[in-house]
């Protein structure tokens, strides 16, 4: 008995002395990164990056410090930043990524990478580009009630997602669309408005290279592609003229040339097929469902041909939209949605076509889209 | 040389002899005691009678009464046969050694004795101050009834034999200790109790070779599986509700003499979280409470280590909402987690043992100063967090809601090795020292039946008697991990007034 109590405590000795010593982290000496920016520097020939970490302390309310450093890379960055501060700077608590447009165009995989290799880093931060430079969205003073810009952002973003306006940009998403062959990355674009960050809309890349931004408007439609949506809520507008014969007669003023409807509660589906592998023709098919809200001008919905005539109206619009979009995609050689990969699934391993057989043949790809658009309801007095 | 021939008469035997020769031997064995009484009376011209007892210890009134005035109006010759004939106290024992006598005297028995007569005859009257069973004091209930063992062995056995008024209880009496006996009574049902587990009990009972025992606590303390644990491994109960419960599930209760309260075994780690209060009260009601005492208990030894590994190693996991809170409080403490934890958990602990040591009136004034001016204190003086002062008063609390004062008071002392473990590895001492417990609770017995039943080894339908309670329409089964000898209850479902269904409507 007395040997075995003497083993336990050797072993615990020991166990205590070769692992005792593990890197303590104590809370309020570490500097807690919650979202970093990088850009290129004024040089041109490495990083500019803006670290904001939180600072605690019961007196102020403004918990928010940022540190600007430079280097080659963005380890190089990390260090020199932490020779501006008395506190260790740790980074298990990022929230988002900002990539300046510029930075952006040049590619930023090897920043995702550096991050994704981090195991204290979750892969649920989100990856952006920024409209302007980083430095200068991350060094917002408005941050509403969150603590920190990163926790702002996370917010923000948190926000548009669950309401649907903007993709799921995780860097786990970001890196699956990149590995992926037949798909490219697509990430919310932020910007700073009266000192207040933003989201401006989305940015195509093409591999890790940002080669387009799309306006928050046109997100809708990205989207509608990409994800099927529950609750959305958009704007379609039509030429009054169209509809002079149905008009009542309030609300016809000056510049009652456009007739806008707001839909809101909108359902939807797409479905991609492959029609023809030969000629890599696509059948796109989108299911629309919604509610009208709001109208800028009387027109009688209790009438079935009206409300049939603004079905049309409606589909057409977003058949047009789509085609435009898919166009656009053509044309830059990108492939937000997929399709590449869509395709690729119909072929066995060494069928499929490699990743620089996609980029050559996306530009041929072609779509016959067809929407079906309905109308549920259009308000509770009829 | 005459003290040599006395002490060879003393071991041999004495009689017959003078009073006066028995009273020297008795007084001498007794250590010249002054509540060592002889009273000598003369019955006729030839023949004297003489009293021996311990006047602390025996019932004087009896003993007046009706002893020595019967056999003063005697006026006749008298042999023991007679004696007993005109005493109305039962069983006489005749001793003819005078170290079995001095074994009498100091159980309250009074030793007669007819002069050079050949032995002597003894009678029992003890007196013991009974104090009426009182209300439970470390183990109150609500609703149960207010009543708790008290020291006498005979009330208890009293209280228990009104409680279970069956031929099938059976009580087996030992004396345990070699130097100071102590009188145990074994209590069990015969019908219901497995025999393999009473011989078990019996054995640790008999077999128990210790100069004398305190009370029930430190009896059980003696005879338990692993005298090292920390946890115990049976229950020691001041309910004599909670006693009686256990006997009709098939347990086996030990009373002890000079003893507020009684022991039950075998048992199993859930045991220490339920109440008879659960009984009491209706089965949602009961069944809630239980789980709540659960959580209560892996919260309480979990929350405050868990801070402390966060707070010093893991900071990646605490949530934002809570980063910035705790954040900002622990910015103005100067110590680092561990200490802090270390030092408000001991600060606790002064305030229980302070309120539990002082009289119940300053006892509370105690706890007020300590519970809210020092805790108010400390954290403006920015010696701890809020937030930590939140946490171990939640884990002080949670500890108290165990009905068990010794199982809480364990799990109090686990506690401040998990935080010492956790502060020196994070996360992975934690789980270590959890995994630990586990396994130690794992190899626990309790009289050679695993500890952990009923989740190790797994028994489905004895969990309504562990973790959660039933309503009793659906409670038809003993637990089967204690081995009662007969499972079910004997209560068929169609008693109940819901399963009848001859009912008539309202309206027929």
């Amino acid at each position: 008995m007395k040997h075995k109590i003497k083993s336990i405590l050797l072993i615990l000795l020991t166990t205590l002395l070769l692992a005792g010593c593990a890197e303590e982290r104590i809370l309020e000496e570490l500097g807690i990164i919650t979202a970093y920016g990088l850009d290129i520097n004024e040089n041109g020939d490495g990083l500019l990056g803006s670290i904001a970490t939180y600072q605690f302390s019961q007196q102020r309310t403004n918990e928010n410090q940022l540190i600007f450093s430079t280097g080659r890379t963005a380890r190089e960055v990390y260090s020199n930043a932490d020779s501006k501060t008395a506190k260790q700077l740790v980074n298990g608590q990022l929230r988002a990524g900002l990539f300046g447009q510029e930075l952006a165009r040049r590619g930023i995989m090897p920043y995702v990478d550096g991050l994704m290799r981090n195991p204290l880093i979750s892969d649920s931060v989100y990856i952006t580009v920024t409209d302007l430079p980083a430095y200068d969205v991350i060094n917002a003073t408005d941050f509403e009630e969150a603590p920190n810009i990163g926790t702002y952002i996370y917010r923000l973003l948190e926000h548009a997602i669950v309401n649907e306006n903007v993709v799921q940009s995780t860097m786990h998403e970001f890196v699956k669309n990149f590995m992926k062959v037949g798909a490219d990355p697509v990430v919310p674009l932020l910007t700073k408005e009266n000192d207040k960050i933003i989201i401006r809309g989305i940015g195509l890349f093409q591999d890790d290279r940002l080669v387009e931004t799309v306006d928050i408007f046109d997100t809708f439609f990205y989207r509608l592609i990409l994800d099927e949506y529950e609750r959305a809520e958009s704007r379609f507008t039509f030429p009054a003229d169209d509809y002079e014969t149905d008009l009542n007669n309030y609300g016809q003023g000056e510049n009652n040339d456009q007739l806008s409807v707001s839909v809101h509660q909108i359902r939807s589906n797409t479905d991609i097929k492959l029609a023809d592998a030969s000629d890599f023709s696509f059948d796109v098919d989108i299911t629309f469902e919604g509610r009208i809200t709001e109208i800028t001008l009387n027109l009688d919905l209790s009438d079935p041909e009206i409300l049939k005539k603004l079905e049309e109206d409606i589909k057409e619009q977003l058949e047009d939209k789509v085609n435009e979009i898919l166009a656009k995609t053509k044309e830059l050689n990108v492939d937000p949605f997929g399709i590449g990969a869509l395709y690729n699934t119909h072929f066995k391993k060494d069928e499929q076509l490699s990743a620089t057989e996609m980029r050559e043949n996306y530009p041929d790809f072609q779509f016959n889209v067809n929407a079906d658009v309905k109308i549920m309801r259009y308000g509770i007095t009829e | 040389m005459k003290r040599k021939s006395k002490q060879k008469k003393q071991q041999g035997n004495l009689f017959p002899c003078s009073l006066e020769d028995v009273k020297t031997a008795l007084s001498q064995s007794m250590n010249d005691n002054p509540d060592f009484y002889a009273k000598f009376i003369d019955i006729s011209d030839q023949q004297r009678i003489g009293f021996y007892y311990i006047s602390s210890i025996t019932d004087d009134k009896v003993l007046y009464n009706q002893i020595v005035s019967t056999l003063m109006e005697a006026k006749k010759y008298l042999d023991y046969k007679s004696i007993d004939n005109m005493i109305p106290l039962p069983e006489p024992t005749k001793e003819k050694k005078v170290d079995k006598i001095d074994d009498h005297l100091l159980q309250g028995a009074v030793c007669i004795y007819i002069e050079n007569e050949t032995s002597c005859v003894n009678y029992f009257i003890p007196r013991q101050e009974k104090r009426p069973p009182e209300a439970p004091e470390t183990e109150s209930l609500i609703f149960g009834p207010q009543v708790a063992f008290t020291g006498s062995i005979e009330t208890n056995v009293n209280i228990v034999r009104n409680m279970v008024d069956s031929k099938q209880l059976k009580i087996e009496k030992f004396l345990v200790g070699e130097k100071i006996p102590t009188e145990v009574q074994m209590v069990y049902l015969d019908d219901l109790a497995n025999d393999d587990v009473i011989n078990e009990f019996r054995n640790r009972l008999t077999g128990l070779e210790v100069e004398d025992i305190l009370n029930s606590s430190t009896l059980s303390q003696k005879i338990e599986d692993n005298p090292y644990s920390i946890f115990p491994q049976l229950l020691v109960t001041e309910l004599p509700d909670r006693f009686t419960y256990s006997l009709k599930e098939g347990k086996i209760g030990v009373l002890v003499d000079n003893s507020h309260t009684s022991i039950i075994g075998p048992i199993t780690f859930t045991s220490f979280f339920e109440s008879t209060e659960d009984l009491y009260s209706r089965w949602t009601i009961g069944a809630f409470i239980r789980l709540m005492r659960i959580m209560a208990m892996v919260l309480s030894i979990s929350m405050t280590p868990l801070y402390v590994a966060a707070l010093t190693y893991h900071y990646e996991v605490i949530p934002e909402a809570l980063l910035l809170a705790l954040g900002e409080s622990r910015s103005r403490v100067p110590f680092p987690p561990l200490f802090e934890t270390l030092l408000l958990e001991t600060l606790m602990e002064f305030i229980r043992e302070a309120g539990a040591r002082l009289p119940t009136k300053v006892g509370q004034t105690m706890g007020i100063v300590g519970g809210i001016v020092v805790g108010q204190a400390v954290v403006q003086a920015g010696f701890t967090s809020n937030i930590l002062i939140i946490l171990v008063a939640l884990s002080a609390l949670a500890s108290f809601t165990t009905p068990s004062y010794l199982m809480g008071s364990a799990l109090r002392i686990v506690r401040f090795s998990i935080i010492l473990i956790s502060g020196v590895f994070g996360f992975v001492g934690f789980f270590f020292a959890m995994a630990f417990i586990l396994i130690h609770l794992l190899r626990l017995r309790s009289l050679e039946l695993p500890y952990t039943a009923p989740f190790y080894p797994f028994q489905y339908k004895d969990l309504d008697e562990s973790l959660i309670r039933l309503p009793y329409v659906l409670d038809r089964n003993r637990a089967k991990s204690n081995l009662p000898k007969k499972v079910g209850r004997n209560a068929s479902r169609s008693q109940h007034p819901i399963f009848r269904t001859s009912k008539k409507d309202i309206d027929e």
